[in-house]
């Protein structure tokens, strides 16, 4: 019946077509709009980002010296056996960021050794402000330099462990 | 490099499962059921050899290779059964031509990935190990995990209190799977497993809102994530928060679309992700029993297995190490019952939303408001704008009395966390408003009697959008 009727109508453009034009005529304008300008404004917010990323960064490179100090400590890894608990000092106060960096940074570097605060342990990482501060310490607690890594940062060992 | 390729070996494996049991290439438009198959089947992967890993390294700490066997016989036999069923039953509807309107759209959104992209380049090169708590809690449990011997009981000892061994394992265990599998600890897998789970979260909507509502609403879905500049930080950080918003808004996609077990999965994966993710999967079986009660049976079922991993975890291996909700009990009420700390939690919300805009104009609210302003909310929508709406906004609510009664220093706990919060929860909230929108295609009025447009049956069913 469809088929009949069709055939009496000149021939219609081809479907693809069609759809196309009866969405140019019939989509409303506010509805065009508002998928244009939902489509481009994000584009600002996308560069926007880009810019501030790479023009304006926020931080730093490295702010926490996360690379510097894993590359300073890689002799550790080589020296100190993967399933040793190590012993950290420093003469940082506890609560203060100083602290933390140094000894979450040291804790990063050093994975899968585990870092315990004190020197109580055969191997004893020293990160100190004061490198006087480090000899004396050491000598108060009866380690032994392992070796330097820079001017404030040790590998001591408690040999008494 | 190798630690990338054995990433993408994961979502491949999370393709398959998606293709061969997700029940989505009945789904149309195809290119958005495609989508849907490698935006779901990436993040899915991703979560389930994570637990794969995990499982073999506790039970078997010795034998690294274990799971990657398994997932290699896994995906042999995922992609056999999936040639056999295509063999059987080849495809009889030819995939339609995309219009010309959502091939602008596509470009644009590809253009908007790739100036995000872009703009990561920085902070990678800047950063190479992530933002603070990336190395100091994520990446770092990575490394134990990943670590020859039988080191990956360090990951949750309780020596390593400032690393929150309490926290749920699903990215880090992603991540030492990647490196353990590549033989090598290289940041290029951080940084990619967290891009991947941007793209996943994007792909997964595009592909999800285009069958609900659309190919133009799903691409546009995409653009205005990828234009979203406070979301776009959070993935070179490398932290767990995206990876959290992809489970929550893939769970909230494969609801709408009715696949309860694999939302229940990804409600779970979320859960096995942060502890924010048990707070999701609480208020979505809550939405669930109030709007969906069919459907939470089979999401229940889909959830079950990370919840029992879930469980041994923090129940079992990290019973002693403490929990916000530990710390935040004593004097509780007291907290609830200070008004001042209302007033400086609702301000703090209130300036992160303000803290948003970019450039000193651009929100991105704004291509929201357009849409809703230009298209228009459909009665038709209002149940699936209630779920996802529901979700999001519960967990608006919840994450505001996690702050009322946080027993740490609040102001502190606001500055550090709510700003990441808000990117758990920015895409459902964009998901919400799609969910219950018109569709720019449902403004054809239907044609003129004169010259009738048909579409052909095939045309027709792929939802030439």
């Amino acid at each position: 019946m469809r088929r009949a009727d069709s055939a009496a109508r000149p021939a219609a453009p081809p479907a693809a077509l069609q759809l196309r034009l009866v969405t140019r005529s019939q989509v409303p304008l506010r509805a065009i709009l508002a998928v244009g300008i939902a489509a481009v404004l994000p584009l600002w917010g996308a560069y926007s980002f880009y810019e501030t990323q790479t023009a304006h960064p926020a931080l730093p490179a490295d702010p926490y010296q996360v690379e510097a100090l894993s590359v300073r400590l890689e002799a550790v890894r080589q020296i100190v056996p993967e399933d040793a608990v190590m012993g950290f000092i420093t003469d940082a106060p506890p609560t203060s960021d100083m602290f933390q960096t140094w000894y979450y940074v040291t804790q990063y570097a050093l994975a899968p050794r585990l870092l315990e605060r004190g020197p109580d342990r055969a191997w004893v990482l020293a990160m100190f402000a004061n490198p006087y501060a480090l000899r004396e310490t050491a000598a108060r607690y009866r380690l032994t330099l392992n070796r330097f890594l820079g001017p404030n940062i040790a590998l001591l060992q408690n040999e008494a462990r | 490099m190798a630690g990338i390729l054995w990433a993408l070996e994961a979502a491949l494996v999370g393709c398959l499962l998606a293709w061969r049991f997700g029940g989505f290439r009945d789904l149309r438009p195809a290119w958005a059921a495609a989508l849907l198959i490698v935006g779901s089947g990436t993040a899915g992967g991703f979560g389930i050899t994570s637990c794969l890993f995990f499982l073999c390294r506790l039970l078997m700490p010795t034998e690294p290779a274990l799971p990657m066997f398994l997932e290699i016989a896994l995906a042999a036999w995922l992609a056999f059964e999936i040639y056999r069923r295509r063999k059987r039953t080849p495809s009889v509807q030819p995939a339609a031509r995309p219009s010309y309107g959502n091939l602008a759209l596509a470009a644009i959104l590809i253009a908007a990935l790739l100036i995000a992209v872009a703009g990561m380049s920085g902070p990678w090169k800047a950063m190479p190990h992530g933002n603070w708590d990336a190395w100091a809690i994520w990446n770092l449990r990575a490394r134990f995990l990943a670590a020859a011997g039988d080191f990956g009981h360090r990951a949750w000892s309780p020596a390593l209190d400032f690393a929150h061994p309490e926290y749920p394992l699903l990215v880090s265990a992603f991540v030492a799977r990647c490196w353990t599998f590549a033989g090598s600890v290289t940041q290029e897998v951080p940084q990619a497993v967290s891009l991947l789970f941007f793209l996943a979260l994007v792909v997964t909507g595009v592909g999800g809102v285009a069958v609900l509502r659309g190919g133009k609403l799903g691409l546009l879905f995409g653009i205005v994530l990828a234009g979203t500049p406070f979301v776009l930080q959070e993935v070179p950080a490398q932290y767990a928060d995206i990876p959290l918003a992809c489970y929550f808004a893939a769970a909230l996609v494969l609801i709408l679309l009715d696949r309860p077990a694999a939302a229940g999965l990804f409600a779970g994966l979320a859960a096995w992700t942060k502890d924010e993710g048990s707070l999701f999967l609480v208020v979505f079986f809550l939405a669930l029993a109030v709007f969906r009660r069919r459907n939470a049976g089979a999401a229940l079922a889909g959830v079950l297995p990370m919840l029992a991993i879930l469980l041994f975890y923090k129940f079992v291996l990290a019973r002693g190490s403490s929990s916000l909700l530990a710390e935040s009990a004593p004097g509780l009420l007291a907290r609830l019952a200070d008004v001042h700390r209302y007033g400086m939690v609702a301000s703090a919300f209130a300036g992160e939303f303000q803290k948003m805009m970019v450039s000193g104009w651009y929100h991105p609210l704004w291509p929201l408001v357009v849409l809703a302003a230009g298209l228009g909310f459909a009665r038709k929508h209002r149940s699936d704008l209630l779920l996802a709406g529901s979700v999001t906004a519960a967990m608006f609510v919840v994450y505001f009395f996690v702050y009322i009664g946080t027993g740490r220093d609040l102001r502190w706990h606001l500055n550090t966390s709510l700003y990441r919060l808000l990117v758990h929860l920015w895409p459902c909230l964009i998901l919400s408003i799609f969910a219950g929108l018109k569709p720019p295609e449902w403004s054809v009025t239907p044609p003129p009697p004169v010259a009738p447009v048909t579409t052909s049956g095939a045309e027709r069913s792929s939802g030439r959008r």
